[in-house]
């Protein structure tokens, strides 16, 4: 597909879809995914959004139920098609886990069925920053362990003219062959899905660490980060796989109506575990580091034979305190 | 696709006010369909909403025999076990459920059962010794309670006490402090802390231990229960923690690999007995 076409195609979505995609924000300077109007603006160059792309399956917060007396009233579920533009490998890995967590969720169904999946990754020559990006283009056979609907391989779109065809074009789903026939591109490699789980097992490192940390609370480690972390929930927030929420009522000004919302939570915050009494059985920001850490590399391997992180690094890069969270692995590792 | 977060209205039939600062409540399901399939085990949990309060977990405290209405017993301590309280009969509340494990009852049927508990740790330990009565044909073992509170008052379920006692129920009493309705009352009731109790009172032969109650006092029991040699996995705990969903994807409650909602509340010691902040 050529880079025109490639814009031509976002603007046929865009007429009964809302495409989201990276943008770069000038006063932050930072990637964000927000609604696109001009396909041009689009950058996808291998790096990563500063934010992850769950909000789109997941928003930070949404109405579980409208109330009126005792009554909950479900909303209508129709929830408006969308596009997720330019989710990395890592991204994709993420909504494998979404997809299992949430598996008997209408909201996230729902919205699930609404949107669109559009991957992508960087072949050939690449900065030394997106590297990562790049070693995970290559980890064998990835693609038929990720769910999309369309996957394109990108030969570095700031180099290519407008002419240039270097983006190759892979569908993951009957949805995907549709709307490509529909926009009357019929360059498409079919990549049939197979299932989460590569061949050879889990992640070889991975596992490593879910052996180290399942039965033993790695004391020092975990005092030192205590130490550190201010418990600003950063960390939790960018991160692509932290999918704790709480539920709480939102009473109108109305007598007896209002919203039962479901949102974010970050098991950082000391209320995460509160209960009656001041009790809580996290007690110290040392146990809810390893909270956090165990949630990822223990709990979630083991319910959903997954690994709970993506190694995708958006929790470095946000940490204020400059907790290396790559860097703690590699001391579990050596623990 | 199926709302596990809908509720099912339940009414309010009755209130028994308990103590000071916790009330039973009879609850009956307006879908009397549904009231027929509904079935739960003694430990399991149902989140209630009171829409404008949020939801909040609590424990059945009734025998699951009974299929016209179930109980639960709520101490008044916020948001929505405020509201609760001040519910009258026939008010309408909403509920999910029931999520969690339960405690093993089959393990009556050849073995003795000693229930430690303090304050609202009660509820769950109420459903067990009210299903033990009404399965009683099935169950070769004896049942002997340990429960403890802060002052008479704060003991729940009172009205129960004399009928546990004609089947035949151990039933050992400790409050916290010196009190006279305590030392007046016909029950073995006395002054002091609940794990007192281990070393004046015969134990039932080789237990299982069924312990929901402040963390502070299951780390003393296990101890005492730990002298007595009694196996770790012989003793089983219901836990206390914060919960949103009750499905299991929250993680507010998860401790260690384990989520209470899910794989609890009720879990045997010797499985969780590392984990640091258990209890
Ligand atoms: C499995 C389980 C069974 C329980 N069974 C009983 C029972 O039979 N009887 C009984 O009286 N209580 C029981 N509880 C405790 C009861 O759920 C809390 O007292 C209740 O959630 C407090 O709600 P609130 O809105 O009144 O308090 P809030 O106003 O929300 O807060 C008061 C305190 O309760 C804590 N709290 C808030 N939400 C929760 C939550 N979802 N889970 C736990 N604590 C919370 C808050 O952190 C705060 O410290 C049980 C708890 C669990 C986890
Ligand atoms: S690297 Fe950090 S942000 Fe990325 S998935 Fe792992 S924990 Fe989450
Ligand atoms: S981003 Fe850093 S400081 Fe903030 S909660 Fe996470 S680890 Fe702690």
């Amino acid at each position: 597909m050529t880079k025109r076409k490639f814009y031509e195609f976002i603007n046929f979505l865009q007429k009964d879809h809302k495409v989201y995609g990276p943008i770069l924000d000038k006063s932050s300077k930072r990637l964000l995914i927000e609604e696109i109007d001009n396909p041009e603006v689009v950058v996808l160059d291998g790096k990563l959004t500063y934010y992850s792309f769950k909000r789109l399956f997941f928003p930070a917060c949404e109405t579980l139920f409208k109330y009126k007396n005792n009554k909950l009233k479900e909303p209508d579920f129709n929830y408006h098609k969308q596009v997720a533009l330019g989710m990395t490998v890592f991204d994709l890995k993420a909504l494998n886990l979404y997809d299992q967590v949430f598996a008997k969720d209408p909201y996230y169904q729902s919205r699930r069925q609404e949107t669109l999946v559009i991957g992508y990754s960087i072949v050939g020559k690449r900065d030394v920053e997106s590297e990562m990006i790049f070693q995970s283009k290559y980890e064998e056979h990835i693609l038929e362990h990720l769910k999309f609907d369309i996957f394109l391989e990108i030969a570095d779109i700031e180099e290519l003219g407008v002419n240039g065809s270097e983006i190759e074009v892979f569908t993951g789903s009957y949805r995907g062959q549709e709307i490509l026939n529909d926009f009357n591109y019929r360059k498409h490699e079919h990549i049939e899905y197979v299932g989460p789980i590569r061949e050879e097992g889990l992640d070889k490192d991975m596992v490593k660490v879910w052996k180290k940390l399942k039965k033993n609370y790695l004391k020092t480690i975990w005092e030192e980060l205590g130490k550190r972390c201010i418990e600003c929930g950063q960390c939790a927030i960018v991160c692509p796989t932290c999918y704790c929420f709480r539920i709480d009522d939102e009473p109108s000004l109305s007598k007896g109506e209002g919203k039962r919302n479901r949102c974010w939570d970050a098991c950082m915050y000391h209320e995460f575990s509160e209960i009656a009494g001041d009790y809580r059985s996290l007690s110290s920001t040392a146990q809810r580091m390893w909270f956090y850490f165990y949630h990822k590399f223990v709990r979630v391997p083991e319910k959903y034979k997954i690994p709970g992180c993506v190694k995708c690094g958006r929790c470095t890069d946000v940490c204020p305190v400059g907790i290396d969270f790559m860097g703690v692995l590699d001391r579990i590792l050596k623990s | 696709m199926f709302n596990p977060y809908q509720t099912k209205s339940v009414v309010i039939r009755k209130i028994i006010k308990e103590s000071s600062d916790a009330k039973r409540f009879v609850l009956e399901f307006q879908d009397k369909e549904y009231a027929k399939q509904f079935d739960f085990l003694p430990g399991q949990f149902i989140e209630i909403s009171i829409p404008g309060f949020n939801e909040a977990p609590f424990t059945f405290g009734s025998s699951s025999k009974n299929k016209e209405f179930f109980e639960i017993a709520v101490r008044d301590v916020g948001s929505l076990t405020s509201a609760l309280s001040q519910m009258k009969v026939s008010d309408e509340v909403g509920m999910r459920g029931p999520f969690g494990n339960g405690f093993p009852m089959d393990l009556l049927k050849s073995r003795n059962l000693l229930l430690v508990s303090g304050g609202c740790g009660f509820v769950p330990l109420r459903s067990v010794t009210e299903e033990y009565l009404d399965r009683k044909d099935e169950f070769e073992g004896k049942l002997q309670v340990f429960y403890g509170a802060r002052s008479y008052d704060d003991l729940l379920f009172k009205d129960d006490f004399e009928k546990w006692l004609g089947a035949g129920i151990d039933l050992n009493l400790k409050v916290d402090k010196q009190d006279k309705s305590c030392d007046s009352s016909k029950f073995k009731c006395d002054t002091g802390l609940v794990t007192e109790l281990f070393g004046k009172v015969d134990l039932v032969e080789r237990p299982v231990v069924f312990i929901c109650g402040p963390p502070l006092m299951a780390k003393f029991v296990i101890q005492e229960l730990d002298k007595l040699k009694v196996e770790y996995s012989d003793i089983y705990i219901s836990l206390e923690r914060r919960m949103e969903c009750g499905l299991g994807v929250c993680e507010h409650c998860a401790v260690g690999p384990y989520y209470v909602c899910k794989d609890g509340p009720v879990f045997s010691w010797d499985k969780i007995e590392w984990i640091p902040g258990i209890i």
